[in-house]
């Protein structure tokens, strides 16, 4: 009678996640107030938006509704042709009748005097010469460093007869320098070329009705673009762009996910799905790719409707720096992972609600707070650093107007996208705990307190929920704290043991303490056993063999401009290595770091993934993992160290998962991590020897040869037990 | 066909839950087919329907949408799915509004729906809690009829209600709860002689006089 399909394995929750999203997509499409907020509210906000920008940016100054162009000039008599000129060809362009040349010479001339600006019916040339500022700066700085948006250097024309014709205009060269990428200065430029353009047109005609013709007009025009010298200051306007980008991705979510969350349960619909033999993670992850899939919709009819409305009214060059086929990946990439952590932090409050007005509730608050980051985005000068770059929201504007400006740090850009997409992960795990469950559906108390409410039972190992949270803390932290020892004012044998103090706090006390909220059984969940003798064998094996290896693999991987940039990285550390004595080293660089990984990527994070994956599943990605910590050293990303790390992660994976306890990775991870500190301690007697990674020379085939051997034999001596695990 | 009657607040749906899985209960297991919902709660989940007054139904989707979209939540294969579906139109009577919007639906024609929505997985129990609660006439009289054709597929039905004159109709077996504990149980003839009652609703009556009356043992 029952039915006859098997029950579901992980394999298909995959296909079958898609099918719950499915019809969520459907149900939220169909109804008609989605559709309103996602594509009237872009279609409609961004036209009126750059209205009003146009407006601010370009007529700020004006009553005549004209653009204000600072244009520089090496001398005052310089500006004066160049007032002249301009309103020469003004005069030329607007078909005026003239009188004679004289008195055409003698008006401008005193036009030009009074003035001191000159413009066309679109522009205001405000014109100044370099003589008056009297800094001894070029034409050039003055343009690329935003003083002018032109410059034009005059020189007169050589060989040619000045008083030909008589009274007319002078012979000069003008080379025009306009600035790469601001519209101002291009648009300056195009006027004033058409001014001259004209003025040569009419000489040229002025001359065929004299049948006079030279080869040479009054103004030779020659141009060059500069490119500015400081990025990043290339319109306040663009702070705004991903502030509101933003809050568009939350306003497109959050009536979804409190309508699949709260919605469900106020129609009565949540007890079907609970009823259902589905686990919650599984109707959980359903719903979070629906709200994803909506944001991101929002998204893109937002960015789409802003970059019409931006190319529409002309303004791309001026709000934007220059947009190439990389920005526009890296803010993709940027929305596609904060719409990710939004929705997942949207559901995981609205999950904790029972009705569509307590999700109200609970989300006015979370909105007004997240208005608060504009503030931050707003600050011109406010560089994004490592503690702002793990604060939510506040690093996805301030690296959207890093990305926008064409000014971002790639370091800062990866832990950006890494912070953000682990607290997604910790939102959803908060989600999961408090979505569909009896407090929610039928008791009383089920509020906010419940997402923080500590479990009944204790447990062997910690879920994935709490393992994938605690790894959301503990990058942030890294990243906070990792730069603390080094800004010690203390000598730099106790900044690395301080260094070595953060690894303790970070790996083993913060994971710790989440895991006796969670009610772990803390000798278990960081796999602290004792594990059979053969294993401590295999463990020193590999740790003091395995190090040519990755030694070999490194210097393959560097090329010699990249070892070159890294010598000059270290030396910007100012570290100077050799004055700490040896044991501070190892104890620092080798013994703290290596025991607090291994508790913390092998017997906590491993351990827990394993519950819920596969043996080679659980140990690739904690070495993924293990990998990408390394990448991230001070200021800087070593993509060099992913490959080597991994590997090695990989290594100390398979020991763990073949032994079940953390202990003969740690003694591994020691070994191998202090050998090769030795090996860097005794350099200068090893390059005497034909070794030295500054020299990137290969070990002698004999020592590889020789390092195989262990490793063959710790191979076997893992291979003996087979997959077990003690539990 | 168990019929479990008692006041408002007597547990009723408390019960219910706890052999669905939904609640914890404090002590105590219940099992279908020597399955436990302590130990197999996605498995006792596979083997019942659960029909509820309270359920809802998905505004947007049409009955159509939403009986495939509770047929992939019990992992039912695509094809039987189409299979199921005509069945139950023909059966409950809905063919006429399979593919309108359930926004639109009247509360009789979403009663349809949800009987039908229970039976998607075809499981060889029943739980119905108040499922003729808030219907007028018409609408209890599909669920009599839903409750012939549960008999005549010989499911096992338990069925909440306060109604009592609809449990003596259809029930085999009455079991009387009240104050969250199972005061009596067994067929109409049982209960007539441990209670010297002839209905049960006189039986009910005395029951809330004497509320610390004899025990019998769980279900």
């Amino acid at each position: 009678m029952s039915d006859e399909s098997q029950p579901f394995n992980s394999k298909d929750s995959g296909s079958r996640t898609w099918r719950l999203a499915t019809k969520e997509l459907r149900e939220i499409l169909r109804d008609r107030r989605t559709v309103v907020t996602l594509v009237l509210m872009p279609l409609l906000v961004y036209p009126l938006l750059g209205v009003i920008l146009r407006k601010g940016l370009l007529n700020n100054l004006s009553h005549l509704q004209k653009v204000e162009v600072h244009v520089c000039l090496e001398t005052s008599e310089d500006a004066r042709q160049f007032a002249a000129a301009m309103i020469r060809g003004e005069r030329v362009l607007s078909g005026r009748e003239e009188g004679t040349d004289s008195e055409e010479t003698a008006e401008v001339s005193a036009a030009a005097d009074v003035l001191g600006t000159s413009g066309t019916q679109e522009f205001d040339f405000v014109v100044f010469s370099l003589d008056e500022l009297k800094d001894g700066s070029s034409l050039e700085q003055q343009v690329s460093e935003r003083f002018a948006d032109i410059a034009v250097r005059m020189t007169p024309v050589d060989g040619v007869d000045g008083g030909f014709p008589r009274r007319g205009p002078p012979f000069l060269k003008w080379q025009i320098l306009r600035r790469d990428g601001s519209a101002l200065s291009d648009r300056g430029y195009k006027e004033i070329a058409k001014c001259l353009d004209a003025i040569n047109d009419r000489y040229v005609d002025r001359l065929l009705e004299f049948n006079q013709l030279s080869s040479v007009r009054p103004a030779t025009v020659s141009t060059q673009v500069l490119s500015s010298s400081e990025q990043g200051s290339s319109s306040s306007l663009i702070t705004f762009i991903p502030l509101v980008l933003v809050l568009m991705t939350m306003t497109g979510a959050v009536y979804p996910a409190i309508d699949l969350t709260a919605g469900e349960r106020e129609r009565g619909t949540m007890e079907i799905l609970v009823a259902a033999p589905v686990s919650r993670m599984t109707l959980l992850a359903g719903k979070f790719v629906a709200v994803l899939t909506v944001a991101l919709l929002t998204t893109t009819m937002n960015l789409i409707s802003m970059f019409a409305t931006l190319f529409a009214l002309g303004l791309e060059g001026t709000v934007l720096g220059s947009v190439g086929p990389t920005m526009v990946v890296q803010v993709i990439v940027l929305m596609v992972v904060f719409a990710a952590f939004f929705s997942a932090v949207l559901l995981s409050i609205t999950s904790v609600a029972r009705s569509f007005k307590e999700a109200q509730a609970y989300l006015v608050p979370l909105m007004l707070i997240s208005l608060t980051p504009g503030v931050f985005s707003l600050m011109p000068n406010l560089q994004i650093n490592g503690m702002l770059a793990v604060t939510p929201l506040v690093n996805t504007v301030l690296m959207g107007r890093d990305l926008l400006q064409g000014n971002v740090n790639l370091l800062m850009f990866a832990i950006v996208l890494i912070s953000t997409a682990l607290y997604g992960v910790l939102a959803l795990a908060v989600a999961s705990r408090i979505f569909g469950s009896d407090a929610v559906l039928y008791g009383s108390g089920g509020t906010l307190t419940e997402l923080l409410k500590r479990p009944q039972e204790t447990a062997d190992v910690a879920s994935i929920q709490t393992s994938m949270s605690c790894l959301a803390v503990v990058f942030s932290l890294f990243i906070i704290a990792g730069s603390i020892p080094s800004r010690l004012n203390v000598s730099l044998s106790n900044q690395l043991l301080a260094a070595g103090m953060v690894s303790l706090f970070l790996f083993v006390v913060v994971p710790a303490c989440l895991a006796c909220f969670a009610r772990v059984h803390l000798l278990n969940g960081f796999s602290l056993r004792l594990p059979k003798w053969w294993f401590w064998l295999a463990a020193v094996l590999l740790g003091g063999s395995l190090w040519p290896y990755i030694y070999e693999l490194e210097i393959s991987i560097l090329t010699d401009a990249r070892i070159e940039q890294l010598k000059q990285l270290y030396e910007s550390f100012e570290l100077n290595l050799k004055a700490v004595p040896l044991w501070v080293k190892i104890l620092s660089l080798a013994v703290a770091p290596a025991a607090c990984e291994e508790l913390f990527f092998r017997g906590f994070l491993q351990n827990s993934i394993r519950v819920r994956a596969s043996a080679s599943m659980s140990i690739f990605s904690a070495a993924v993992l293990f990998g990408l910590f390394h990448v991230i050293v001070k200021d800087a990303l070593l993509f060099e160290r992913l490959l080597p790390s991994t590997l090695m992660g990989i290594v100390l994976g398979i020991v763990f998962e073949k032994s079940g306890s953390v202990l003969p990775g740690m003694l591994l991870h020691v070994m191998h991590n202090a050998l090769l500190i030795i090996v860097s301690e005794f350099e200068s007697e090893l390059i005497q020897l034909g070794i030295g990674i500054s020299e990137r020379q290969h070990l002698p085939a004999s020592v590889l040869i020789g390092a195989a051997v262990p490793i063959v034999v710790a191979a076997i001596l893992l291979a003996r037990t087979g997959l077990k695990r003690p539990d | 066909m168990i019929a479990i009657v008692g006041p408002n607040g007597a547990g009723k749906t408390t019960t219910l839950r706890m052999m669905l899985g939904l609640l914890q209960p404090s002590s105590g297991d219940s099992s279908i087919g020597g399955v436990s919902v302590a130990d197999n709660p996605d498995q006792i989940k596979r083997l019942i329907g659960f029909v509820s007054t309270s359920v809802g139904v998905y505004q947007w989707l049409t009955p159509r949408e939403m009986l495939s979209f509770v047929a992939d939540l019990y992992d039912v294969s695509p094809s039987l799915q189409g299979e199921r579906i005509e069945r139950l139109a023909d059966v409950l009577d809905f063919r006429e509004y399979i593919d309108r919007r359930c926004g639109v639906l009247s509360t009789g024609q979403k009663q349809r729906v949800n009987l039908a929505r229970a039976l998607m997985h075809d499981p060889p129990v029943m739980l119905l809690d108040e499922p003729t609660r808030g219907l007028d006439v018409v609408g209890s009289q599909v669920v009599f009829e839903y409750l012939q054709l549960l008999r005549s597929q010989q499911k096992a039905v338990i069925i909440c209600t306060h109604r009592l004159d609809e449990a003596e109709r259809f029930a085999d077996r009455f079991g009387l709860l009240h104050q969250g504990r199972l005061q009596h149980y067994g067929t109409l003839e049982e209960l007539q002689s441990v209670t010297h009652e002839q209905t049960l609703t006189q039986m009910f009556v005395n029951l809330l006089k004497d509320p610390k009356g004899t025990t019998c043992s769980d279900v």
